[in-house]
């Protein structure tokens, strides 16, 4: 009987110990790394697209505007992690136009004979920046780092163009500039 | 159930609890370090571009304007078919300049030669030159043409993109001159982007 009633009160506190194990929990916490921003106008009331220059002497140099009233661009970071940001640009040679000879342009350190220099860095609202970063890159492997944010760090982003020197033609040149976000 | 059995259930619980953890954290890892995100815009560009050429009202290009058996005092005028067709492949509105000087590689065997001055009118060792802008090739009149002198004179500004215009010259000689003497004129056309109003 004494045997019979340790191994009840044995196997109960067992069962205790069980039951107690299989309805113990944990609880996993993680925050996912969100990357993500887009580019606005200087009033942020609209996508940026694109930036028209018109009709330029060859070798000038035109830079965005400040203010709210201004061409420039503003990046707005909704991102949760520190970023690197970087650029490149590509462009191709334009349709026939019946003004010279359609030829494609290149990024340079400097303008040249149908090479064009690219600028672009962050300034503040009131003020462009003080220096800025030559893009050169043409691909995403070769793109040229200009600034780092902290998480969700939004920023006036500015942008320097000078023409090339000399033009083979004076067809409309549509060159895209690519804004690349990473992780820092 | 046999406490082996719930040992055995406890083990399993515990064994998915890691595994689930692991498949969370690599999921994540490539979250972190292989994300990048590209915006782009654009820059729509052109360059201003100036481009035309001088050619007879035949197609061929203009070398000469050859004014021969003419007196001193008298003037010269373009025909029709001397006339100077520009033609303008500029992609902006542009202005029409001329200049014209007399040339000393037209020297000829005569030490009383001289280079002749640019004015308003002919006079002593002194040529004027006139230069009148056209949209057609008739009808042109010495008084439409514009004094030319040394220095680039406007002849006509605003010259939409695509237009041509045909140039009619007037050379109003020096009052004196040598039978047999020669001259070379140059007479310069230079097109620059419009000032605009």
């Amino acid at each position: 009987m004494r045997e019979k009633l340790i191994i009840v009160a044995t196997l109960a506190m067992l069962m205790a110990v069980c039951f107690s194990a299989d309805t113990d929990n944990f609880t996993i916490t993680v925050t996912v790394n969100f990357i993500d921003f887009d580019l606005r106008n200087a009033p942020n009331t609209a996508d940026y697209t694109n930036w028209p220059l018109g009709n330029v002497n060859p070798g000038s140099v035109t830079e965005m505007t400040t203010g709210t009233g201004g061409s420039h661009i503003y990046v707005r970071n909704m991102s949760n992690i520190a970023l690197d940001f970087k650029a490149y640009s590509i462009t191709a040679a334009p349709s026939a136009c019946g003004f010279g000879t359609p030829t494609a342009w290149t990024p340079g350190a400097s303008a040249g004979t149908n090479i064009y220099k690219l600028e672009i860095d962050k300034g503040e609202l009131g003020a462009v920046p003080a220096v800025y970063t030559t893009i050169t890159g043409t691909t995403l492997g070769s793109a040229n780092e200009f600034h780092t944010t902290a998480a969700g760090e939004s920023y006036r982003l500015y942008t320097k163009f000078t023409a090339p020197t000399v033009a083979s033609d004076g067809c409309q040149h549509t060159i895209t500039v690519y804004i690349i976000a990473v992780p820092d | 159930m046999s406490l082996q059995k719930q040992e055995k259930s406890v083990r399993e619980l515990v064994g998915s609890i890691f595994l689930f953890s692991f498949l969370i954290f690599s999921a994540f890892s490539s979250f972190v370090f292989g994300e990048e995100l590209s915006e782009p815009f654009s820059i729509s560009v052109s360059i201003n571009y100036l481009d035309f050429e001088l050619r007879y009202v035949s197609g061929v290009p203009y070398i000469a304007w050859w004014i021969v058996d003419i007196s001193p005092g008298d003037t010269a005028g373009m025909t029709d078919e001397e006339a100077v067709h520009l033609i303008n492949r500029s992609n902006i509105p542009v202005d029409i300049f001329c200049s014209v000087f007399d040339n000393t590689d037209s020297l000829t065997i005569d030490t009383l030669w001289t280079r002749w001055k640019v004015g308003t009118v002919g006079g002593v060792d002194t040529m004027g030159f006139r230069l009148a802008s056209y949209n057609a090739r008739f009808g042109a009149d010495i008084r439409d043409g514009v004094v030319i002198l040394s220095s680039p004179i406007l002849v006509e500004s605003d010259l939409p993109v695509g237009e041509n215009r045909f140039l009619y010259a007037w050379l109003l000689l020096p009052i004196e001159g040598t039978i047999g003497e020669r001259h070379r004129l140059v007479s310069r056309i230079t097109l620059t982007p419009s000032i605009g109003p």
